[in-house]
């Protein structure tokens, strides 16, 4: 415990920080881009928003809460680049399963319908992004002394993340290329960042 | 050693520190959707003021957590966090009260094109919400911080409490966006979303000092709202309210005319005039237009998707009393504004479904004679009412015969969302014209039967329309050429008529 107090301080600009800021980007870019798939099918009304924000929200808190406990048992940036690679995966299929599922749930209605279809799509990819968040603060925080240090500066990335991420598929992306290149795009960029660290077995 | 410290400094906490972070959850995210229904009214929902407002509202929580972090790690006391709550709450209390002066600077910024007084109202309200998320952005990680009492359960702890805040982040805007703003209106949804959090903390200290401050917000709650916006001069506002969609105005000019706004206010989306159904406006088009088609009747059957308060139903009731009309609109307020102000009146052949557009139509086999796309949230039309997907649903509501007629602002000038929507027209429909009505307005009309202006002039229409007919016969004309074919993949609307905000404003201030 007391080697925290002698250790040099952790690396500031590592592995660690970029995941974090590059999964804030993905996403909120992966958020808006979700909204836009589904707005077709079943329109833009409160019922459909509700929907959209609550499985957002509960799917990120679900994430927070299991990604910490995670965490703590696999406390390895390797595991942590593998949690960021599935999400990525995830997050460039929402499209592909998006097409017969949407068919499916057309007809449901327009609650049930937006409800299922955000369940299925959107739900999964944000609690494995959601529990990179813990993930990043457990690598970081070397000692109780230094944690506040660590939390603010990995959440301040991540929002900075989403900063760009919401920026960069509303005024780029989803008019440049559309809806679905914007969930590839996003993915790509996690994906590119994980990649080198999954089978890794050097720390961070 | 730590571990021990910062067990015994929550101990001297009344409430578990998990419900400040929980409150806080709250009242951040709430705070955020109750800034931009405060800016609504004002500026719009457009992209230029979303992104503003989302970029001041995650650079201050960003910087939040930032410091939180840094004077966690100084002062790892619940006490001094407690403190900071209290602070945070007492100046996002303090919002509404004084963006009021900054708000309705914007309103002669629009009359004057001033971009500066714009932009200086705009970021002067922003800063008024920045400077409280800031503070209580911190909570998060100084929370951290203290429940934190050994490395290896960083991940667990911090997992939790970002959780917990997150699921009061879901609380707060639903609280605010599906009931307080219509409810208790923008003034007072800032102050009980300040009350929460700062009544937490002082419970947390028990300490009567801290005590006051939630007591002179909950005093707040008293102080009247008054008018969410002035009127401007010669005008009388008979109603405003928070709908679920909009800020919603009724302007009774002192010609007497009345008008229907919505948000800021810069299109006019419902006209009533007292002696008269027809408005010298584009809603007049949808009287004449169909017969375009040339069966020599008016549609027997119409979709009317987004109809405002009425105009074109309103309309349709005193010309052509037979026809059914499916009325739909995505805010059930308006309907309601309709029937009160707008003469509206409820009749048989009438239908009034308060639904999003493109479900009610997947949701309705018709067939209709003539469907009408009016449907607006300014400046934009939802970009899944301008798609290929989009007309083949409309096609395939039709009956034989039957054509669809849109209105396509030209925001302006600048013809870019015509031509586009033409071109995606034009790629289901045979034959597409064009009415260019309004300087500002046009109506486009697609069929799979050949369309005509002898259809129009030769219509067997009331004597008070003959006139407007040979006028719209006269006008009538092939459709813009040069646009791209929008998909439901890619449609960008906002792209369009952002650019030509932004060259307009350029323009002006050269």
């Amino acid at each position: 415990m007391s080697a925290a107090a002698v250790a040099p301080a952790a690396p500031r600009w590592g592995f660690v920080e970029l995941v974090k800021f590059v999964s804030g980007v993905t996403t909120l870019a992966a958020e808006l881009a979700a909204a836009r798939l589904i707005a077709p099918a079943f329109g833009a009304s409160t019922v459909v928003w509700a929907n959209t924000i609550a499985i957002a929200l509960a799917a990120l808190a679900i994430g927070y809460w299991l990604g910490g406990r995670l965490a703590d048992r696999h406390p390895n940036p390797r595991a942590m680049a593998r949690g960021g690679l599935a999400g990525s995966v995830m997050v460039a299929l929402i499209p592909l399963v998006a097409i017969p599922l949407l068919n499916l749930t057309e007809d449901v209605g327009e609650f049930g319908g937006s409800f299922l279809a955000q369940l299925v799509l959107v739900a999964p990819p944000l609690v494995v992004l959601g529990a990179l968040t813990p993930w990043a603060i457990r690598l970081r925080v070397d000692s109780v002394a230094g944690a506040g240090d660590a939390t603010g500066r990995l959440y301040a990335l991540s929002t900075a993340g989403g900063l760009v991420g919401n920026f960069a598929a509303a005024l780029a992306l989803i008019p440049l290329v559309g809806t679905t290149w914007t969930f590839i795009i996003a993915a790509a960029l996690l994906a590119g960042v994980c990649l080198p660290k999954a089978w890794s077995s050097k720390p961070a | 050693m730590t571990a021990l410290e910062s067990r015994g400094a929550e101990r001297g906490l009344r409430l578990p520190l998990e419900a400040l972070v929980f409150a806080v959850g709250l009242s951040t995210l709430g705070a955020e959707i109750a800034a931009t229904r405060l800016l609504a009214p004002f500026f719009g929902t457009s992209t230029v003021i979303w992104a503003n407002t989302i970029a001041v509202v995650l650079l201050a929580l960003s910087a939040g957590y930032k410091l939180g972090g840094t004077l966690a790690d100084r002062r790892p006391e619940p006490r001094a966090l407690c403190v900071c709550v209290l602070v945070g709450s007492g100046l996002l209390a303090v919002v509404p009260f004084i963006a009021h002066p900054f708000l309705s600077l914007s309103v002669d910024a629009f009359d004057e094109v001033s971009v500066g007084a714009f932009a200086a109202s705009l970021f002067g309200t922003l800063v008024l919400v920045a400077v409280p998320l800031l503070l209580l952005g911190t909570v998060s990680p100084w929370a951290t911080r203290i429940k934190l009492d050994t490395v290896e359960e960083a991940g667990s702890v911090s997992g939790r409490l970002y959780a917990l805040s997150t699921v009061g982040s879901l609380i707060g805007v639903f609280f605010v966006a599906l009931w307080a703003i219509e409810a208790i209106g923008s003034q007072r949804t800032f102050l009980v979303l300040a009350l929460f959090p700062a009544l937490i903390a002082a419970l947390s200290l028990f300490d009567v000092r801290a005590l006051v401050v939630p007591v002179v917000l909950g005093g707040a709650l008293f102080i009247p709202a008054g008018a969410t916006k002035p009127a401007e001069e010669g005008d009388r506002v008979l109603y405003e309210r928070e709908t679920p969609y909009q800020y919603a105005r009724v302007i009774e000019q002192e010609d007497g005319d009345r008008l229907l706004e919505l948000n800021e206010g810069q299109a006019i989306h419902s006209l009533w005039r007292q002696d008269t159904v027809l408005t010298g406006g584009y809603w007049d088009g949808f009287l004449t237009m169909p017969f375009a088609n040339g069966s020599g009747r008016p549609p027997a059957r119409v979709a009317a998707l987004g109809t405002a308060a009425g105009t074109v139903p309103r309309a349709y009731a005193q010309y052509y009393p037979e026809t059914v009309i499916d009325a739909v609109d995505i805010d059930p307020e308006l309907f309601k504004i309709g029937h009160r102000y707008f003469g509206l009146e409820e009749r048989p052949q009438l239908r009034e479904h308060t639904q999003d557009a493109r479900p009610f139509l997947r949701q309705h086999d018709g067939p209709y004679d003539a469907i009408f796309v009016d449907a607006y949230r300014q400046p934009y039309i939802p970009f899944y009412l301008t798609t290929k997907e989009f007309f083949e649903l409309v096609r395939d509501r039709l009956a034989p015969g039957g054509s669809v007629i849109v209105n396509i602002g030209h925001p302006n000038d600048s013809p870019a969302l015509e031509e586009a929507m033409s071109a995606t027209m034009a790629a289901v429909f045979k034959h597409v014209v064009r009415d260019p009505i309004r300087s500002q307005n046009s109506l486009v009309m697609a069929s799979d039967t050949p369309l005509s202006a002898s259809g129009i002039a030769n219509a067997p229409v009331a004597s008070d329309l003959k006139e407007l007919a040979q006028d719209s016969a006269a006008r009538l004309e092939p459709p813009l050429r040069g646009g791209s074919v929008f998909t439901d993949d890619r449609a960008p609307v906002e792209w369009l008529i952002d650019a030509s905000i932004v060259s307009y404003a350029a323009e002006e201030n050269k």
